[in-house]
């Protein structure tokens, strides 16, 4: 039942609600999942089995939450889909749980100790439970389900509203993206890093906003439209520039060149140290340029 | 748009590059001195490369630093950078809090890492400010490039016996494609000047994390056999930083007689070079790359009768269980 002109009836309004609270909810889980992997390439992998159940417990929501957006915005997933997927899942679950037995005096000794993540072991533990249960409703409603009648071709999807290519495009800047407006929120309160180095702050704050700014105009861009395509254009258009002004405040301000703004998440190896920060979201950059300007020819064919 | 606004708009970024949001200040000498009084035999007890992060088993690393600490009882304790690394607020707070709690003196500076965490630059200084034991005097909105410059005067009465310098060597410098490791910049070497102007000459020790150029000069003339007073042996390449200065000479001049650093972890010599001593501390826990048998402290013993060489510097090995 989907009725548009109430909100407690409108299943869009609801899903996209939802969505949009589980996305929040995330970023603070993908934040902290890339930390931990940052930290575990600059200790060289020393502590691997220590760090991965939190890698894994930190990530596995942003899997869970990209199959929720398949199944709202494109195709709802199969039963043997559906049933792969949980028992995947619960094998992670599992293992996450055997290595945090296996290195419980780890865990407990920082727990006791509030030692950084004072509710580590205890939002692993939440974690596993809330997964785990969202796994046995799935698996339970997949084994239910004739396989047909799951699959749902004539209404795949609530909204069906992407293609194939470009849910997958989606997916993939969906996360790095995401990553970086968590990472965004955090610098807001690096108040001072504001008063050093109020312009590079600015610019890098820009900088890492841009991903997601260019997510959300490819999530709302009808290609049918020439209005929204110019628009579309236009964030392109922003891109080169910003890439242009970014690379020039890289080699010429004095916050960029000594390295001073977010050191952690911008230098990721120990050694020798490279600013894949930087890079990811240039990389990110430049894809959404190529984007913009192949679907802006396909129009101008299309249309003339 | 009006061409005004265009002139604004233009003009912005140029405005903000122009001013700093907090006007940078110049702070007398005097300002960056802390004193401690000097006795003979006054043990600095040098712990170097901790790396607390969001990884460590904290109670296991802090229980074999507080065996260390301990059983050197030294009059001062001084971190040579990368006490952290990949590290949050809470991971400060804790390991601060475990340094502060011996009651001894302590002085901190920065290491290439240190900065590397979810807070923001002047976060770590903050903190230690609120600590009862540490020397740190250093102002966020100086003039002086870098967090941790000051010096620690160890008096005799009246008078400075000796002089400990405690520096910032910075952290990174962008070449174009990758970060290099940063220098000791050129103001820090003029506010060491200036202090000695103003304070007097008096044998000095200078702490800093990255070593200069002359660390690795100084170990290719040991292998050349053209230097035959030293002590330990390196197992890697000497990462100095990007260029060399004249820091080396400039600290000699103002009557620095030792060097003490720490970044590479796996160099352990004590060179006589030059007439200065060049030391690499010992990495002080397993935390990253390191060789298990060879952590523990470095402890350097000022004498009363100002005799000072190889033979003040100790490099203790202990074994971590």
């Amino acid at each position: 039942m989907n009725n548009r002109n109430s909100y407690v009836q409108n299943d869009v309004l609801n899903n996209l609600v939802l969505f949009v609270t589980l996305f929040v909810i995330n970023l603070f889980l993908l934040y902290s999942g890339i930390i931990n992997i940052i930290g575990l390439i600059t200790d060289e992998f020393e502590s691997l089995f220590i760090q991965l159940p939190k890698i894994i417990l930190y990530f596995l929501p942003s899997v869970y939450l990209m199959l929720y957006f398949k199944n709202l915005y494109y195709k709802r997933i199969s039963k043997i889909g559906a049933i792969v997927f949980t028992i995947v899942t619960t094998i992670l679950l599992a293992f996450s749980l055997f290595l945090m037995i296996q290195n419980f005096r780890y865990f407990v000794n920082n727990y006791f100790s509030s030692y950084f993540n004072s509710y580590t072991p205890l939002d692993l533990i939440l974690l596993i439970v809330i997964l785990l249960s969202i796994n046995i409703v799935i698996f339970v409603k997949a084994i239910k389900m004739k396989k047909d009648n799951y699959s749902d071709p004539l209404n795949p999807g609530t909204f069906s509203v992407y293609t194939k290519r470009r849910l997958v495009f989606i997916l993939i800047i969906g996360v790095f993206s995401s990553f970086y407006l968590g990472l965004f929120v955090l610098d807001l309160s690096l108040i001072s890093d504001v008063t050093r180095y109020p312009l590079e702050y600015v610019i890098f704050l820009g900088y890492i906003l841009l991903p997601f700014i260019n997510l959300i105009f490819y999530l709302m861009v009808d290609f049918t439209k020439k209005k929204s395509v110019i628009a579309y254009g236009i964030i392109g258009i922003i891109d080169v520039l910003y890439l242009i002004i970014f690379v020039f405040s890289l080699n010429s301000l004095e916050g960029f060149i000594y390295g001073t703004l977010n050191q952690a998440l911008l230098l990721a190896t120990y050694a020798i140290s490279l600013p894949i920060s930087y890079a990811v979201v240039g990389l990110i950059l430049c894809v959404s340029i190529i984007s913009v300007i192949l679907n802006i020819k396909k129009f101008i064919k299309t249309n003339k | 748009m009006k061409t005004n606004s265009k002139v604004i708009l233009l003009c912005l970024p140029l405005f903000l590059s122009s001013c700093s949001l907090s006007a940078k200040k110049s702070y007398p000498v005097s300002d960056y001195r802390s004193t401690l009084p000097f006795k003979d035999n006054f043990k600095i007890m040098q712990l170097t490369d901790l790396h607390f992060s969001v990884q460590s088993d904290y109670k296991r690393v802090t229980n074999y630093l507080s065996l260390n600490i301990r059983s050197c009882n030294p009059n001062l304790i001084i971190l040579t950078g990368d006490t952290f690394m990949d590290s949050s607020k809470n991971v400060v707070d804790n390991v601060l809090n475990f340094i502060d709690s011996f009651n001894i003196p302590f002085a901190f500076t920065y290491g290439n890492h240190d900065k590397q965490g979810t807070y923001g630059a002047d976060y770590i200084n903050a903190y230690l400010s609120k600590t009862r034991n540490s020397l740190l005097r250093d102002y966020s909105d100086d003039v002086l490039f870098g967090d941790a410059n000051y010096f620690i005067d160890l008096m005799e009465g009246k008078n400075t016996k000796y002089r400990l310098y405690i520096i910032d060597s910075n952290t990174y410098h962008f070449n174009g494609i990758n970060f290099d490791y940063d220098v000791i910049h050129d103001d820090q070497i003029t506010h060491l000047e200036e202090i000695e102007q103003s304070e007097g000459k008096v044998p000095s020790l200078a702490f800093y994390h990255i070593p200069l150029y002359e660390a690795d000069d100084a170990y290719l003339e040991v292998e050349a056999g053209k230097i035959t007073e030293y002590k330990g042996k390196n197992f890697e390449k000497r990462a100095v930083g990007y260029k060399r200065t004249d820091a080396f000479t400039r600290m000699k001049n103002i009557g620095v007689i030792g060097h003490f650093y720490g970044h590479d972890h796996i160099n352990y010599t004590d060179i006589m070079y030059e007439g200065v001593t060049l030391s690499y501390g010992v990495k002080s826990t397993p935390e990253i790359y390191n060789n298990e048998d060879l952590l523990g402290y470095k402890t350097i013993t000022l004498k009363y009768d100002m005799n000072y060489d190889l033979t003040n510097i100790e490099s203790v090995v202990v074994p971590y269980e």
